[in-house]
């Protein structure tokens, strides 16, 4: 779980700084209003992150404020980390449950990024689908459990989707929201 | 929150009957088409209803007025005052036509008055009817003219003849005595009236009823058109909160209105539709105008019942519907189609008219004047509702076959919808008109008149009165006649004896024919004959001939003469010589000269049919001098214009119904094809070829057309032949009708085919196949 | 290496002021089962009615078996459609007075086949699409998910090279639907008949090799799609 979050956290961060350089508590501060909601980051989170992005050299410090602290500092990407929120964003996830955190979290970012949110939508859309195909395979072929296992998975896919299409319908609303 | 007020009640019911109105009026083109032919079919219907409820009054107008002018011998000769006159009939025949005259004498200053005249006739003046001064003052009336040559100084008024095409004169004499010819009367009227014959009334019944039928099957068929919009408006109607009720209110309202515009347009009918009736004739009875007149009892009840009806049929038949918000559903049909009650329809119908058909009496009573057209009625519906059943049954174990017909066929077997309505009514206007044909051959049977013109050489009949006129002279004319030829002349007389009294004594008569041995060679079969040899030859009524020795009374003057006992009997070749008693065929030397001066004189002829001036020369020659009777001729007679007229009309009649049920079959058949497009186009998608789809169109339309007009031969003929019996009238089977109606049914269906091909084509294109 | 068995290039179609399809492209490979997916209004359906040759696409390119579909006229259309393409919909496809199993011979018996032998072969089919029982019944009364399967039977009967369905699923439930969808793919797979499916579920285009997206009139073939 907090694997999950924390790559959120880094490609986040990430994404957030290809927008513009920001500063420690900046960041910490957008990821709060945009995909915090009831949990918001702390402090501790965000240095490590922070510390573990500059030792990949995916960011670099650009300048430091006076005062102490490492919220101080002014952090850039560079342009290994513009390469890995692309590699990021044009790859898509595997599907599976509590997926739609992530998903939100890239289609923001790509509006952010100025990157085509449709393409990355249907980029999910098709590898969502390449798992339901396997998934009819293998009910055509299994018994009654498979079956009931493979529909209930099918089912949520499906439902993922509806997501998918219904937010792609959405995109223009969503780009006036996000870059304000 | 305003309170809405729930309206109950009869407030309920006006307020929704009059939606029902106001939908009949807006309902858009469609509705407003449902209206019209509602009202159309409604005032045609309340017509045909006035018509018949005007028979009656028709009969009794002609019955009084014939009785009023009735003028008969009673045999009670009253003493010559003031108030009698002396009348001598002298009717005669002009070809096809029957004209009655009479001979007025007044004996003082106030005789009885012919209704229709002011005044009896100055002798030698004439007071003739309207169409006899019109037949006299035309080219065609040249030949009667040596008749009538007196001047006509009036002209008799409608009160005096029973139709505007009577034809009557009254000539005013002055040289009648009563007794010899003539006979005295002191009044006019109170005779016998004008007995139509019960097969007039049958055949106008009839006519009434089946034409009745066509027109509510008609409404029904229209009543079809604009269905649609008219479901659409009810489910919006219950859409916006009225109940089932409410619904079917409406729906009454808007029937209502349209019977009620149809009882309006109907009296319009009536009152145009009477004018007309002048100017038929059928045979030579004609009807005045005035004479139409509906029984006052039964127009309220027409009034009445026609809206009650038709408001009637739109309610039970909404009772099969389904009105909901969403659309208007047709209950399914019951799988169970009972049978037996369609099988029981017509043969109520038909064993209602049973009593009367099988034993040949139609009267005229009120129970038959009832009991058979409802008879007909369920004959006549029950074909309509045999042929659902009939079709099914005939359908049920095809299965093959090649495709169209496959398709055809399961189409049919999968139920009917308005098609069978209408190949029903198709059915029904079919055997209505079979059976009335029928019934109207059998009616130019018995009404064949008397007229001269024939295919073949007609015999003519002249007799002289008692007076001993110029025979030979009056012969050698004759024979001058271009086209008429002298067969026979002989004399008879008529002898009688009655020994008792009138209750419990016998009655002896016989014809006796003075003549020579060459005549009775040919009256008779007469071979070994004599100067001095009497001959008697049995009628076919009478086996009792006087017997020998007996002396009868012959003529006016009872001059007696014995039967002689040496009789020769022999058979009659010719049935007029023994007349109804039986004949004695006497040379003349086997009577006294008593006899022969009592005896009058017979001469017989024969015209040319390609001569038919010939007879009226006759008559012209005889009729005048007062010595001849009227001349009288039998023959075979020529169908008239009647026949024909009245054939034709039935045909148009038949047509037009087709017709009208034709374009509903059409109509049916394009909304179906509409309904089917999408499937249409899937069919046509792999592969189905036009010509196939044609084809079961074809079979589709056929089979139920084909079945219905079997029926309606088999139904109508049935009826045609009870009708006949009823009436008692030879009954025979009018082959060439039924093939004319099978026809015209089978190429309506051909029609209805043509029509629809070209959209069945259009909705097989392709792009039938987008779903938007 | 499979064989491109019909494709369509920079179609474009337009219904008076509407344009529904604005340069799309499809290719379709012999015995696969190919979705076309997209939102209503898309113009997925009118893809698939230019691709059938139902609709003459304005512009672009159809090519079958060597010949573009755009190029030829009504009848030779249609002809190709008799001989080579079949369809499904989503209702209303069935003649409703014939019984199931003169629906299903009734491709063969308009060829010219005898009625014994074209039952015959209708009833295999039948069998094969698992709805034996509804032979002797009437479409109107057998349930959507029969009715559907027999609809596949006869869009299968006349061994068609391409089998359209144009959201074949869409008035069923998920079991029928799934059922029907199972056996299609099953038969089309059998007879070695590709099949073009236009649809919105996703569960039915999980049945599919590979889909296209339409949006707004193009199409989107999906990422890293491969020939099978």
């Amino acid at each position: 779980m907090c694997i999950v979050l924390s790559v959120t956290i880094r490609h986040t961060f990430l994404g957030l700084l290809e927008q513009q350089p920001r500063h420690g508590y900046d960041l910490k501060r957008e990821y709060d209003e945009r995909f915090g909601s009831d949990r918001p980051l702390h402090y501790g989170q965000v240095y490590s992150t922070l510390s573990r992005l500059l030792k990949n050299g995916l960011i670099e410090v650009e300048g430091v404020e006076p005062g102490d602290g490492p919220e101080r500092k002014r952090y850039t990407i560079t342009d290994a980390g513009v390469t890995d929120v692309a590699d990021w964003l044009s790859r898509p996830e595997k599907p599976e449950p509590y997926l739609q955190n992530t998903l939100y979290s890239k289609v923001v970012l790509a509006l952010l990024t100025g990157r085509s949110a449709a393409d990355l939508l249907d980029t999910q859309r098709s590898e969502h689908l390449r798992l339901m195909r396997e998934l009819t395979k293998r009910k055509a072929a299994g018994d009654l459990a498979d079956q009931l296992i493979c529909d209930f998975a099918l089912f949520h896919l499906e439902a993922d989707l509806r997501w998918l299409e219904l937010t792609a319908a959405r995109l223009d609303q969503l780009t006036k929201v996000v870059t304000g | 929150m305003t309170e809405r007020r729930i309206v109950t009640g009869w407030r309920r019911w006006a307020i929704d009957l009059t939606t029902g109105f106001r939908f009949a009026l807006s309902g858009g083109r469609s509705g407003v088409v449902r209206t019209l032919l509602t009202t159309t079919g409604v005032g045609l219907a309340v017509a045909l209803l006035l018509m018949a409820a005007s028979l009656p009054t028709v009969f009794q107008e002609r019955d009084e007025r014939a009785a009023a002018m009735s003028i008969v011998n009673d045999g009670m000769e009253p003493a010559a005052t003031d108030h009698t006159m002396v009348v001598a009939d002298v009717w005669t025949d002009f070809g096809p036509i029957d004209i009655r005259g009479f001979q007025l004498q007044p004996d003082g200053s106030t005789p009885p008055v012919p209704p229709g005249l002011t005044s009896v006739p100055a002798a030698g003046e004439l007071a003739v009817s309207p169409a006899l001064a019109q037949l006299l003052e035309s080219p065609e009336g040249e030949l009667l003219l040596p008749r009538l040559y007196y001047p006509v100084t009036q002209v008799i008024g409608d009160e005096g003849l029973i139709g505007p095409n009577y034809y009557i004169y009254y000539l005013g004499a002055d040289d009648l005595t009563a007794g010899d010819g003539a006979y005295r009367i002191d009044s006019i009227g109170g005779g016998g009236g004008d007995v139509l014959s019960p097969m007039l009334l049958l055949l106008g019944l009839t006519a009434i009823t089946i034409l009745l039928l066509s027109v509510v099957l008609f409404v029904g068929v229209a009543s079809r058109f604009g269905s649609e919009s008219r479901d659409r408006r009810l489910a919006a109607l219950r859409l916006i909160g009225a109940d089932r009720a409410m619904a079917r209110r409406v729906a009454a309202g808007e029937t209502l209105l349209g019977s009620v515009f149809g009882l309006i347009a109907g009296v319009v009918f009536f009152l145009i539709g009477r004018q007309f009736v002048e100017l038929i004739e059928l045979w030579d009875i004609s009807v005045f105008a005035s004479d139409v007149t509906p029984m006052p009892a039964l127009v309220p009840v027409i009034f009445l019942a026609v809206p009650i009806l038709t408001v009637g049929v739109t309610w039970l038949s909404m009772r099969k519907l389904i009105v909901e918000p969403l659309g208007v559903f047709r209950q399914a049909r019951g799988q169970d189609r009972k049978v037996w009650w369609r099988i029981a329809i017509p043969l109520i119908g038909l064993a209602i008219m049973a009593p009367v058909a099988l034993g040949g009496e139609f009267t005229g009573t009120e129970m038959d004047m009832i009991s058979i057209p409802v008879g007909i009625v369920l004959a006549l519906v029950g074909v309509a509702a045999l042929l659902p059943w009939v079709v099914e049954v005939a359908t049920r174990r095809i299965r093959g076959g090649p495709v169209p017909w496959q398709l055809a066929i399961r189409r049919i077997q999968l139920g009917g919808d308005g098609a069978g309505r209408a190949v029903a009514g198709i059915a029904v206007a079919a055997a209505g008109a079979i059976a009335l044909q029928m019934l109207f051959t059998g009616a130019q049977e018995e009404m064949t008149l008397r007229t001269g013109i024939s295919d073949d050489s007609p015999a003519v009949y002249i007799s002289s009165y008692d007076d001993e006129p110029d025979v030979d002279r009056t012969v050698a004319e004759l024979r001058a006649i271009d086209g008429f030829t002298v067969d026979h002349q002989y004399r008879s007389v008529l002898g009688f004896k009655q020994i008792g009294d009138d209750e419990t004594g016998e009655f002896y008569a016989a014809d006796l024919v003075i003549g020579d041995c060459e005549l009775f060679r040919q009256l008779a079969e007469v071979t070994d004959c004599g100067e001095g040899d009497v001959f008697v030859a049995q009628s076919y009524a009478n086996d009792q001939l006087p017997p020998a020795g007996m002396a009868l009374e012959f003529g006016d003057d009872s001059v007696e003469w014995a039967i002689p006992e040496d009789m020769i009997t022999v058979q009659a070749l010719d049935a007029r010589i023994t007349g109804f008693y039986g004949g004695i065929l006497a040379t003349p030397s086997a009577v006294d000269q008593a006899v022969v001066d009592a005896s009058s004189i017979q001469i017989r002829g024969r015209t040319d049919a390609s001569k038919p001036d010939a007879i009226e020369h006759v008559r012209n020659l005889l009729e005048p001098t007062g010595d001849w009777q009227q001349v009288s001729v039998t023959g075979s007679v020529l169908r008239d214009g009647t026949f024909d007229g009245i054939r034709r009309g039935i045909l148009a009649g038949v047509v037009a119904v087709m017709t009208l049920i034709g374009l509903s079959l059409i109509v049916g058949m394009l909304e179906q094809l509409q309904e089917r497009r999408r499937l249409l186009s899937i069919l046509s998608s792999f592969g189905t070829r036009r010509s196939t789809l044609g084809w079961s169109i074809l079979w589709q339309v056929s089979i139920p057309v084909l079945i219905g007009a079997l029926l309606a031969v088999i139904v109508g003929s049935v009826a045609g032949m009870a009708l006949m019996n009823m009436v008692s009238v030879p009954v025979m089977l009018d082959w060439s009708n039924m093939a004319l109606m099978s026809g015209m049914a089978v190429l309506m269906a051909l029609v209805v085919t043509l029509l629809s091909l070209p959209v069945l084509w259009r909705l097989m294109r392709s792009d039938g196949l987008r779903t938007e | 290496m499979s064989t491109s068995l019909l494709t369509a290039t920079g179609l474009r179609k337009q219904f008076g002021a509407t344009t529904a399809l604005d340069g799309a492209d499809l290719t379709i490979n012999a015995g696969e089962v190919l979705a076309i997916m997209g939102p209503s209004g898309s113009g997925k359906s009118t893809l698939l009615h230019c691709i059938a040759g139902i609709v003459p696409a304005d512009s672009g390119s159809v090519m079958y078996q060597g010949r573009d579909l755009v190029a030829m006229s009504d009848s030779q259309r249609s002809a190709l459609r008799r001989s080579d393409f079949s369809f499904v919909f989503q209702f209303g496809q069935l003649v409703p007075e014939l019984t199931c199993l003169e629906n299903v011979a009734l491709p063969l018996r308009i060829d010219g086949t005898k009625r014994k032998e074209a039952e015959r072969q209708a009833r295999e089919w039948l069998d094969r699409l698992e709805v034996t029982d509804v032979a002797d019944h009437r479409p109107g009364e057998v349930s959507g998910g029969q009715g559907q399967r027999v609809a596949v039977a006869r869009s299968l009967i006349a061994r068609p090279r391409i089998l359209f369905a144009d959201e074949p699923t869409g008035a069923l439930d998920s079991l029928n639907g799934e059922a029907v969808m199972r056996l299609l793919t099953e038969a089309a797979a059998e007879s070695g008949c590709a099949v073009v499916l236009v649809t919105h579920e996703a569960r039915v285009a999980a049945y599919s090799h590979r889909e296209v997206t339409v949006r707004d009139g193009r199409t989107r073939q999906a990422v890293g799609a491969l020939n099978d």
